[in-house]
């Protein structure tokens, strides 16, 4: 970024001066959108930790400050199989998008020539982003059910003479479309990292002896990791807000924190949906921070 | 250029192959569920959500647009997908409208240097990072205690600024992160003001950014449910609707559903797209192209 003290204008009195005037101005601008996000951020965030200190009541809650609600989820089997579960589908999920997503980012960054077609494949990667998840996961239906098209073909061709039944209400198959469903998020920032790659570098390690897979695995690897720890961000806070997948593709036999906390509020136990949100948040904040360790996300945009 | 890229091709055509068969594939993946879909909406009225078609009709999406006739004796969701779907819209010009408003301030904030610009950035982040259930469910609980009624508006605007801003910002700030400032410079030693600079100067050149921006803030309201279902109230949006549709029986009605919805997100990217292949910046004067960004 040029400042204004690098590069003075000369006709203006002097480059100090410019830069408190613009400090001013920056300040007075991003005051509304902090004020709102501050709000909107902040009002979730205090009501969960409030609410999940009340105390549970048949229908609806109490005020109060009681452990119950955190007492009760850390003692129940099922809850915490349920965190485990959730952390279980987030460690087979990021390294399968990795694997899913890296190779379109590579074909595209260094084989695709012209930077028209570039751009359209990278388009046609995206544009599923702004369609609606909802209806993509739905239009995965009629594909994986029991009489869907995937079951229909290959016994029409004869690979088995019974249908699969692991195509749909599988974990296998909601993992696979949980990292179909949100690749944009993946492709998007691993392709950003490996364009900005200067080719000289590769031109280098090249006529340093290096053969294409080392340049591969000890250039190319390395320089893209920002791109790959904000792959693995995005997709990691969507996972954990998520709770239509499981409902559809997997069944709902296999649930993730998300869904504990609807079912909770579906049951009216506010205090303890509360709890579930409050520990999603805090597990989530060291793999957040953990993360963040590998990229500077600032600098990077 | 040279061609940096060329051992790859000399050396490793087989991989050059591959790569491009398994693109295909993946790109297969992503629309052909859409393609299934779509076929199957134009199922015959006997047939079923899946395969084979008992031939072919429109009946899935006249019911769609009449759902009082027999809804209710097969068990279907009954649902208001017309008027839930004109709520989807107002609501999602609205967050575009103020969250590219609110992006485009943050983003020129945020090219100058000033304390405590760091940690805005990340409260800015805050909005997508916390999980979208719990936004739902802190919002609801908020507005359930101070004792206002949820509405599909009023308490959904909120949650939905909170998760298409941050987007919105990201977008504006790698546009304005690759911005010369040597014309905005240029026009304040000619005498423009700081405002004046701004509109006749930076806008102009921001234009296919917050076109960016706007398409983000539409879409991403226009579909999202995960925040909305604890906190639209009894009136639902268009994806809460669809939402409802699959928790009963469900039948080729939905992919009706799913194929109009997808035809308003293409056309939208449509629009988008062209307005920003047409408000690219162009210059007006024979000599000018030398000095655009």
């Amino acid at each position: 970024m040029t400042d204004a003290a690098q590069t003075p204008v000369p006709a203006l009195s002097s480059g100090m001066t410019l830069t408190k005037k613009r400090a001013r101005q920056a300040l007075l601008l991003v005051a509304a959108p902090t004020i709102v996000m501050a709000l909107f951020c902040g009002i979730p965030l205090v009501s969960v930790v409030v609410f999940s200190f009340y105390k549970p009541w048949a229908y609806g809650m109490k005020p109060g400050f009681v452990l119950e609600n955190y007492i009760e989820f850390f003692t129940t089997a099922t809850y915490l199989q349920t965190l485990g579960f959730t952390f279980l589908i987030a460690i087979i999920v990021l390294p399968l998008m990795v694997l899913l997503c890296y190779p379109v980012a590579y074909y595209v960054c260094f084989f695709v020539k012209s930077e028209r077609l570039k751009l359209y494949i990278l388009l046609l990667c995206i544009v599923p982003f702004w369609t609606s998840a909802l209806i993509r996961m739905v239009a995965w239906l009629p594909l994986l059910g029991r009489k869907g098209l995937i079951n229909q073909i290959l016994m029409g061709i004869g690979i088995i003479d019974e249908p699969a039944e692991i195509l749909l209400y599988s974990e296998p198959s909601m993992v696979f479309s949980m990292a179909i469903i949100w690749s944009v998020f993946m492709i998007g920032p691993i392709y950003f990292s490996m364009a900005k790659i200067d080719r000289q570098v590769i031109e280098a390690a090249r006529d340093l002896g290096a053969s294409a897979w080392t340049t591969f695995w000890r250039i190319i690897v390395p320089l893209t990791k920002p791109g790959l720890a904000t792959g693995i961000l995005f997709v990691f806070v969507v996972m954990m807000g998520e709770f239509a997948i499981q409902k559809f593709i997997g069944g709902g036999k296999t649930t993730m924190l998300a869904n504990v906390l609807i079912q909770q509020q579906g049951l009216l136990q506010w205090p303890a949906a509360s709890a579930v949100a409050v520990v999603m948040v805090l597990v989530s904040i060291p793999v957040i921070v953990l993360i963040f360790q590998f990229v500077n996300l600032r600098r990077e945009l | 250029m040279a061609e940096p890229t060329s051992y790859h091709v000399a050396k490793f055509g087989w991989v050059k192959i591959v790569l491009a068969i398994y693109v295909v594939l993946f790109v297969l993946m992503l629309y052909g569920p859409f393609i299934v879909m779509a076929i199957l909406s134009f199922q015959g009225e006997d047939g079923g959500p899946t395969f084979p078609m008992q031939g072919t009709s429109i009946f899935w999406y006249e019911r769609l647009f009449n759902p009082s006739g027999t809804a209710r004796d097969i068990g279907e969701y009954v649902g208001d997908f017309g008027n839930a779907g004109l709520r989807s819209l107002v609501l999602a010009l609205l967050v575009m409208c103020i969250s590219t408003v609110l992006a485009t301030m943050a983003a020129q904030a945020m090219r100058a240097r000033f304390l405590g610009a760091g940690p805005i950035f990340y409260l800015y982040l805050v909005g997508i990072m916390i999980p979208g259930v719990t936004v739902g469910l802190g919002h609801a609980l908020f507005w359930q205690g101070i004792g206002i009624d949820k509405h599909w508006l009023g308490t959904t605007l909120p949650v939905h600024i909170l998760w298409t801003f941050p987007f919105c910002f990201i977008v504006m700030l790698t546009v304005f992160n690759r911005f010369d400032r040597s014309t905005e410079e240029a026009a304040m030693c000619l005498g423009a003001n700081s405002w004046r600079t701004f509109w006749h100067i930076t806008l102009p050149i921001m234009k296919p950014g917050i076109m960016a921006s706007a398409l983000f803030g539409f879409t991403l309201s226009f579909d999202e449910f995960a925040r909305t279902v604890l906190v639209a109230g009894s009136q639902n949006t268009l994806p809460l609707d669809v939402l409802g549709a699959t928790t009963i029986r469900i039948t080729p009605r939905i992919f009706a559903v799913g194929v109009i919805i997808t035809l308003i997100s293409f056309a939208v990217i449509g629009i988008f797209g062209y307005l920003m292949t047409a408000s690219r910046y162009r210059p007006r004067f024979r000599g000018q192209e030398e000095h655009q960004v």
